[in-house]
């Protein structure tokens, strides 16, 4: 069907684009349309990063028509090996789900609560930075930087430039419930983050909790594949027969929170019996310099008395120790909650790892734990010096000062805020922003959301309505990872540097912008001086990320480099002789000097978990994270909601008999500090003595169309933690604690 | 369907795009709406904090104005947005802002007007595939809307296309 | 003589889902109706301590002598000559015969269409030289789509939850040899 030439003028107006014709009625069709090519879009192939879990696997990705068709997996990626899980592949899902943020929001309505209506008005985004600005701006010249209270990563660099140009000294984020034991016991023990591991050339793997394959990490668990092809054993150590198991040759269903006795009555084994990689540990550790403490203070942790803390066979503990010994290269990989931040003990566990890694002389080798070879991307700090920063002055809300190798670490602490919000400096806090973070990703949410009521101005940037953003002043929308420039550097897994791109498969929709656009336009407002590049001119994220690329040796510019998606330099891998242990003697430690100088413990000793049962409270709390969703952020993606919607309480058949539980039936599961109700759901695969709850639902807002409304918080029941407490326990790395609770349970 | 009524489609269209009350008044008087001026004229505060709490409510959408998340399977840029893109397409034009879906209500609507007044033998395709679903949602804005303002102009739009 | 098939290997398995992702995303399979064309069945056997799971990625199987066909009065279910068997929308009536009659739940009642749809081996995809959506995406290589010459002889043809294979000859095949490339 042709046009005619009266027909095409009267569509667009006559005029251009975005002109305003006179009279209201007839402008309105020309305000909201433009002329365009009748060429229909075709078909694109783009490369990109996953942004779901941190390891981003590649994606390559099929656009049509300007909306994303498929994702799958990049060939040659070594996060993904080509492929990807099935929350990236669901990763569409989140771009087009209904329910997103998409423009700015204030409140009208001054009163906060689950239950209120706040009342939103949307407004433009200059609006919400300048009020942003101006609260920071008051809270600071009134109540000092103190007031300011960020809860966020730090990253990506532009916005950890803004906190720093203003002296934020709380920024909060969630590490102490990931990795931040294992972080500071590397710092001291091995040099470096020893995130890589061998697999596929390990001969013998020892998991300690570690569930990685149940949370398809595929980084990870590709590797585990490989290993079992190249004729590995596994032994797994875990309450929950899970994915992770049926991998194994051999499985351990441990008392909770009592790896701690295994780990350390294996190193009692493999000294005992001379059984240690001893041209490795003579060459490249501080072992001879402390051998005599080091052999006294093991010695008591024989496999007999491992068996009475953990019910694992002193006998099994024994031959896997020789096992280990004997059938390298041996590893036990460490890394993020299931086994840094779970319990008290985190930080000895982590230490024992580090050991047992150590004395099986793997560090760096193949087959064991390995540094990454990175691609050394420059940040902005670097790009655009900036003049000097602030000192941070005020009070922790924290209170980090008591920890020092938390201090001198910097990340975390999710475990101990809300303390220090409702008891320690009650009304501290004047100024909040939360990005990327809600109260169900806390211990005990109930008791946040007390906190969240008590700080006069919240700031939200999150990518779906969370029940944190209820409680918001300001409402900021995030874009997905789809919509997002970046370079990616594989750090999970990285013989050799490799970079993926990430670019935008589609632009932003509706008014969604970055973080560190944020960062960036609050800069402007705030700290003029720190967001200027030498020219004299304020920095340009577009500009930015070109420098980058090329600084990086990845192209002339951002856009060349997307075009071509992925750098590696296939350089061989140089085992490291030197190791950048803090202390600088050079050499992995065994034995760390520093710990006993701060009062913390140079070598990991027992300690139990922190709450263990009691008649009122019998039974073990655990969490898990189901395979296909992510944290608390994906149980309203549509794909995978219909694949895990909600949580229950799983339990052994033989407790439910013992309970008079039947399937599907309503229990109560309650601890110290809180209770929950989920549908029981019986199974085989656990210890009779536990309670199982998937972490991640209890989502409140009845306005997240899918999830809003379905199961229950896992954190209500587990507690969080004073500042004091960690320290009386001497988790002097910070462990959150996250799954440390006992509770009753009780059929309704 | 006259031309009073596909100059109304018009005003719908402006007004479920955007809330603004001065210019809806304009756009009001300019219809010759008696209804629609006295309601702006005195009533006009509650009626943006009311459409966002509707159609853009951060906390979740109850109403997302877009064809594609009014489906049994809402989602964001699905089919109705690739077919209303051809359409569009077809006759030359593309929305303003073309990184967001091409089905919101209220581009249909200003497109379905023009196509009534300058292409009445292509309408009836264009009202099968992207209104017939615009009366339904009228019902829950009706039901929902506490403004005088979105109940009004939801029960006159159900009226005019039924 | 079917052309192509399955080859499962269900140790390999991380019940990652991204087999049921991607299926989801390529044939825009309506979410929210309880309609996944291949999804992940984990199931368990024996007492704890001595427990054991299995878990079986189970779309279509694509029968040498499907069920569906002979149970459809319609006539809508049809199979190609390279043995794709495929349900024709516009013919189904949506009477839920051949979900009654198929050993493996593969056809599911849509009920916003109110007819039957299933797994289609991802026709356009493979017309294209392409592989089925979720054998593209299964990182461990516990799903693998091949040609049935191929596949016929690379496993078991029946494991333990799996419905007796001489009633309708599905084209699958269930690796049970040990670990090793």
């Amino acid at each position: 069907m042709g046009l005619t030439r009266r027909d095409w003028l009267q569509w667009t107006g006559g005029a251009a684009a975005g002109v305003m014709a006179a009279g209201g009625l007839q402008a309105a069709f020309e305000e909201h349309f433009q002329a365009a090519t009748p060429a229909a879009a075709g078909e694109q192939t783009l490369i990109t990063s996953c942004g779901i879990c941190s390891p981003s696997c590649g994606i390559k990705a099929t656009v049509k028509d300007g909306a994303i068709r498929f994702l799958e997996g990049l060939e040659g990626d070594l996060s993904g090996n080509g492929h990807l899980c099935g929350k990236g592949a669901a990763g569409a899902a989140f771009t087009y789900d209904p329910d997103r943020l998409k423009y700015p929001m204030k409140r009208t309505n001054p009163k906060k609560g689950l239950d209120e209506d706040p009342g939103w008005v949307r407004i433009s985004w200059d609006e919400a930075l300048d009020t942003i600005a101006a609260k920071i701006k008051d809270a600071i010249t009134r109540y000092g930087q103190e007031s300011l209270l960020f809860v966020t990563l730090p990253s990506p660099d532009v916005w950890m430039r803004f906190m720093n140009a203003i002296g934020v000294i709380n920024r909060i984020d969630h590490i102490d419930e990931c990795f931040l034991t294992d972080r500071i016991i590397q710092r001291y023990t091995t040099g470096g983050k020893t995130w890589c591991n061998d697999f596929e050339n390990s001969k013998y793997i020892v998991l300690f909790g570690w569930d990685i394959l149940a949370k398809a990490k595929l980084v990870y668990a590709n590797g585990i594949v490989d290993a079992r092809d190249n004729g590995a054993k596994i032994v797994c150590f875990n309450p929950q027969y899970s994915a992770t198991a049926r991998f194994a040759d051999e499985w351990y269903p441990i008392k909770p929170g009592t790896d701690l006795a295994v780990a350390l009555a294996m190193i009692q084994v493999l000294l005992s019996e001379n059984l240690y990689n001893k041209e490795f540990v003579d060459a490249y550790t501080n072992f001879k310099d402390y051998e005599t403490k080091i052999r006294e203070h093991f010695a008591a942790y024989t496999p007999e008395w491992a068996e009475q803390e953990s019910e694992v066979p002193a006998d099994v503990i024994r031959r896997i120790a020789r096992e280990f010994a004997a059938n390298g290269p041996a590893i036990v990989p460490a890394h993020k909650k299931t086994l840094c931040a779970n319990y008290a003990n985190g930080s000895q566990l982590v230490h024992a790892i580090s050991i047992l890694n150590i004395l099986a002389g793997t560090i760096d080798r193949p087959g064991g734990r390995y540094f990454p070879r990175s691609v050394n991307i420059p940040g902005v700090d670097n790009i655009y010096p900036p003049p000097a920063y602030p000192p941070k002055q005020g009070r922790r809300i924290d209170g980090k000062e008591k920890l020092p190798f938390v201090l001198e670490d910097g990340g975390g602490m999710f475990s101990t805020l809300t303390d220090g919000i409702l008891n320690r400096y009650p009304g501290m806090i004047k100024f909040a922003f939360f990005n990327f973070y809600t109260a169900l990703g806390f211990p005990n949410p109930p008791q946040m959301f007390e906190a969240l009521k008590t700080i006069p101005f919240l700031a939200v940037m999150d990518i779906i309505p969370t029940d944190t953003a209820n409680f918001a002043d300001i409402v900021l929308p995030h874009v997905t990872y789809l919509e997002a420039n970046d370079l990616v550097a594989r750090d999970y897994k990285a013989k050799y540097p490799q970079v993926v791109v990430r670019q935008a498969l589609i632009p932003p929709m509706f008014e969604t912008k970055s973080i560190a656009y944020v960062g960036l336009e609050l800069g402007k407002r705030l700290a003029p001086d720190y967001f200027k590049t030498p020219a004299g001119e304020f920095i340009n994220l577009n500009t930015l990320l070109d420098e980058k690329t090329k600084r990086s040796g990845l192209g002339g510019s951002f856009a060349e480099f997307k075009a071509v998606g992925i750098y590696e330099n296939k350089q061989p891998f140089t085992p490291r002789t030197t190791f950048a242990t803090a202390g600088g003697s050079g050499k992995c430690q065994i034995y760390v000097p520093q710990f006993a100088e701060k009062g913390a413990d140079p070598l990991p000793v027992w300690r139990p978990k922190r709450d263990l049962p009691s008649p009122e409270y019998p039974y073990y709390y655990l969490t898990f994270i189901p395979a296909v969703h992510r944290r608390n952020t994906t149980e309203n993606n549509a794909i995978l909601h219909e694949m895990f919607p909600t949580n229950s309480a799983i339990i052994s058949t033989a407790l439910a008999a013992k309970l008079g539980i039947k399937e599907g039936q309503t229990v109560r599961i309650r601890s110290r500090v809180g209770a929950i109700e989920l549908p029981a759901h019986l199974t085989e695969t656990i210890r009779p003595d536990a309670v199982m709850v998937a972490h991640g639902f209890g989502h409140r807002s009845k306005f997240l169309t899918k999830a809003g409304g379905l199961g229950a918080r896992d954190g209500d029941v587990i507690p969080a933690q004073t500042i004091d407490e960690l320290v009386k326990a001497g988790n002097f790395a910070g462990a959150a604690c996250i799954m440390d609770a006992v509770v009753n349970i009780e059929p309704l | 369907m006259n031309a009073e009524q596909t100059a109304f489609l018009t005003f719908a269209g402006s007004a479920f795009l955007s809330p603004e009350p001065a210019r809806l008044l304009a756009l009001a008087r300019e219809l010759g709406d008696a209804e629609f001026v006295e309601i702006l004229e005195t009533q006009a505060d509650g009626l943006e904090q009311d459409y966002n709490r509707l159609f853009l409510n951060p906390l979740g959408t109850p109403l997302p104005p877009w064809q594609d998340a009014n489906q049994e399977e809402a989602r964001l840029m699905g089919e109705a947005h690739l077919s209303a893109l051809e359409w569009y397409r077809r006759f030359g034009v593309a929305p303003q802002r073309t990184s967001d879906p091409a089905d919101h209500i209220g581009l249909l609507l200003l497109f379905y007007a023009r196509l009534l007044d300058d292409a009445p033998e292509e309408a009836e395709a264009f009202r099968i595939r992207h209104i017939d679903w615009i009366p339904e949602f009228c019902s829950k804005v009706e039901t929902q809307a506490q403004h005088p303002f979105l109940r009004t102009l939801a029960q006159r739009l159900r009226q005019v296309l039924a | 003589m079917a052309k192509y098939g399955w080859l499962l290997d269900a140790k390999r398995c991380i019940e990652c889902r991204a087999c049921e992702s991607a299926c989801k995303q390529w044939n825009g399979v309506e979410t929210g109706i309880n309609v996944r064309y291949r999804r992940v069945n984990v199931s368990e056997s024996g007492k704890y301590p001595n427990v054991k799971t299995q878990a079986l990625s189970m779309a279509c199987n694509h029968c040498e002598n499907p069920w569906c066909i002979k149970a459809c009065p319609v006539k809508a279910i049809w199979r190609r000559d390279d043995g794709v068997v495929l349900i024709d929308r516009d013919r189904c009536v949506g009477c839920t015969m051949c979900a009654q009659l198929c050993p493996y739940g593969a056809p599911q009642f849509n009920i916003e269409v109110r007819k039957m749809e299933k797994c289609t081996m991802c026709v356009d995809r493979i017309d294209a030289g392409l592989q089925p959506a979720c054998a593209t995406l299964c990182p461990t290589g516990a799903l693998k789509w091949g040609k049935w010459d191929d596949i016929q002889n690379k496993g078991a043809a029946q494991v333990p939850g799996f419905a007796n294979p001489n009633q309708t000859k599905p084209n699958i095949r269930f690796v049970v040899s040990g670990w090793g490339k």
